[in-house]
């Protein structure tokens, strides 16, 4: 083989791309010509040269870079949606004012209410909704005065209303709302008339 | 830069972080900003401006963890945004310099813009002139290579990346990827004095 040929094997043996049976032609090259030997040995250099590069030493910057990060939103509640959307907080207080006798019914209503399509999988203690361990529920679970443990999984959404959960977000596979206060059942009514929540 | 098991953990420590989980968001700080703070230290050769690029990418991953696809390694996408960041750096500081982009920095006579680079001279006390001088000499050699080859140095000697993963890190195909790790070893080849040289 020629020379030339002969450095561009040295390349791809050195990206450790090189068959072996061409390793084997090209180690038999390298014995016989002393120049592609040199160039060999001072391309390994190379390698070793910038390995000595390598660094341990390095600041720890984790305070600075968490301190840096934007604001966390908390839950998700209305009034945290309206702030962020200022123009509908007159719509918000007009449809308070109409429906005002969806909220005399809110007040009285402490009933447990569970909506899942897999009741069967769930276990119901007192006011407890449990998902007990090895059971994965298919879909969303929805829990009024309630409060929720998930200690299997659920893949859908979960929907806490006037209650409290817990769970792990690693058993929760979708979104976890919270809904609270008056305002956010009537938002929470509204928009399940929008199919969104 | 691990099994595959690692990388299915940090997709999934993203996907935490996602859903608004700083405890995984902060996993991933963990893992990987000494390897960003090592890769642009060796890019930038400062520590100030290395300790800037780290906190600025995580920040941009942490503003694009919507953006982030799970079926990517975690890995590659950091490194594409840290990288990325080192580049840009370096190309401001040649347009300061009015070095024409075109010019073929591969050029011996043109390393006049290395002298005006802000190097940390803490790596390794000025009084050890001998004991340094290896370092040194090729230090200033992969700092005149251009950004594109210098980077494909580092992360593959330094950060051990595969070349099919430094492929998918600068988004060009593997063959210029190998193309310029062989033009680059052959560059630093010829600035790197030889043992039977110096004498």
């Amino acid at each position: 083989m020629d020379c030339k040929q002969a450095v561009s094997w040295i390349h791809e043996y050195m990206d450790g791309e090189l068959n072996s049976s061409n390793q084997a032609i090209l180690d038999e090259h390298l014995r016989q010509c002393s120049s592609c030997r040199e160039h060999f040995k001072e391309l390994e250099i190379v390698e070793e040269r910038v390995q000595m590069l390598r660094m341990k030493a390095a600041p720890d910057l984790t305070d600075r870079i968490m301190a840096s990060l934007p604001p966390q939103q908390k839950s998700r509640t209305v009034l945290n949606w309206l702030k962020r959307h200022p123009a509908l907080t007159a719509a918000a207080i007009f449809v308070i004012v109409m429906f005002s006798s969806f909220a005399t019914l809110w007040d009285t209503n402490e009933q447990l209410v569970i909506s899942t399509n897999e009741f069967e999988k769930i276990i119901v203690d007192g006011n407890r909704v449990i998902v007990p361990e090895g059971q994965t529920i298919n879909g969303d679970l929805i829990v009024e005065n309630g409060e929720i443990i998930v200690e299997g999984m659920l893949l859908g959404n979960l929907v806490v209303i006037d209650g409290s959960y817990t769970a792990s977000s690693a058993n929760i596979g979708g979104r976890i709302t919270i809904v609270n206060r008056m305002f956010d059942w009537i938002w929470y009514k509204i928009a399940g008339w929008f199919g969104t929540v | 830069m691990g099994g595959g098991w690692m990388d299915l953990y940090e997709a999934r420590l993203a996907q935490l972080a996602r859903n608004g989980d700083r405890v995984a968001f902060r996993q991933l700080v963990d893992h990987y900003q000494n390897k960003i703070y090592h890769l642009a230290y060796r890019m930038l050769g400062n520590a100030h401006e290395a300790e800037d690029v780290v906190q600025e990418t995580f920040l941009r991953v942490y503003k694009n963890l919507m953006r982030y696809d799970p079926a990517q390694k975690f890995s590659t996408w950091i490194y594409r945004i840290g990288t990325n960041l080192c580049i840009d750096i370096l190309r401001k500081r040649k347009r300061k310099r009015n070095i024409s982009l075109d010019a073929n920095l591969f050029d011996s006579e043109s390393s006049d813009g290395y002298d005006f680079m802000p190097m940390d001279e803490a790596e390794q006390p000025e009084n050890l002139l001998v004991l340094s001088e290896t370092r040194r000499q090729v230090r200033e050699a992969l700092d005149m290579m251009p950004e594109q080859y210098k980077s494909i140095m580092i992360l593959r000697y330094l950060h051990d990346l595969s070349l099919q993963e430094i492929s998918d890190v600068l988004e060009l195909p593997v063959t210029t990827i190998k193309t310029r790790l062989h033009r680059g070893r052959e560059f630093l080849r010829s600035r790197i004095e030889h043992s039977q040289e110096s004498g």
